[in-house]
């Protein structure tokens, strides 16, 4: 392989300035590029706190109908607990009323 | 010296904001897609598929930016390996499928003189293109940073992650290469 002569070196260098220049990409494509990725940045951030505040929402609300269904449910109960005692109270009285009715007869 | 110092930490500031910033990105976009389209433009062939690798490059940086490290090195470095990769991806899966042919636009709009002297120059440089697109990667990249980007031996030694020394002795050996193939034609 021979080396280059200098005359050689400028006439390659001229044909490669002349070929090789600098083009200007479409102004439409360039803005629309630039449109694409802002909104895409602005995106990508908002999406995950948006799905994070949802989650917290929705575990919060999860929380809240937990809490008061297990206080209905506590208060259900001891309703129940206290009118069931009530209740074998009075029938308790009842059942002692005749007892007595027959024995006066008796 | 120092104004290039002075540049590259700017720069730095710039790319830390761009992290978090969509606006700062914008900045950053606008400093580099003409030199990312040139590069994809000429490793290409044609206007079509500069620009779809284009938005392809900026958007992989966008996604990647929170990862980068600055090395020292120019921003551009970066963009210029993320372009690079996806051209190699593109000519991978482009040999599959076809032999792309020299876009004739690449050479369009230049001359203004008589039609037979524009002919002639024309065919002068779609030779040339298509020698030029036979040459290995680093050697494309090396003419591509030189002619198109107007950069020093020292700034294209940056970017190729190589010294002044070493980029002045590849363009030697891409002219010698280039001559050479040119005379076979």
């Amino acid at each position: 392989m021979n080396d280059l002569k200098p005359n050689e070196v400028i006439n390659l260098t001229d044909r490669l300035q002349t070929t090789l220049k600098q083009v200007k990409p479409r102004a439409e494509f360039v803005a629309d590029l630039k449109r694409k990725l802002i909104r895409e940045s602005r995106s990508g951030q908002p999406v995950q706190n948006e799905w994070k505040q949802t989650l917290t929402w929705i575990a919060i609300g999860a929380g809240s109908v937990i809490y008061i269904a297990t206080l209905l449910f506590v208060s259900a109960k001891s309703a129940w607990w206290i009118l069931s005692a009530v209740g074998a109270l009075l029938g308790w009285k009842k059942a002692q009323q005749p007892q007595k009715q027959t024995a006066r007869i008796k | 010296m120092l104004f290039k110092v002075k540049a590259l930490s700017e720069e730095s500031a710039l790319v830390e904001r761009a992290k978090n910033d969509a606006p700062a990105f914008g900045e950053l976009y606008e400093r580099y897609v003409t030199r990312i389209y040139n590069y994809v433009y000429y490793r290409t062939g044609n206007e079509h598929d500069a620009e779809d690798l284009t938005a392809r490059v900026f958007m992989r940086a966008m996604k990647q930016l929170p990862n980068y490290t600055d090395r020292g090195l120019p921003f551009s470095a970066w963009l210029y390996r993320i372009a690079h990769n996806l051209v190699a991806n593109w000519h991978r899966d482009e040999s599959r499928r076809r032999v792309v042919p020299l876009e004739e636009h690449i050479t369009h709009g230049l001359y203004t003189d008589a039609p037979e002297y524009v002919a002639e120059a024309r065919e002068e440089e779609r030779r040339l293109l298509e020698v030029i697109h036979h040459l290995p990667d680093e050697r494309q990249q090396l003419l591509i940073l030189k002619f198109v980007d107007q950069l020093s031996n020292a700034e294209i030694g940056a970017i190729m992650n190589r010294s002044e020394g070493a980029i002045k002795s590849l363009y030697h050996r891409t002219l010698l290469n280039l001559r050479d193939d040119l005379e076979k034609e």
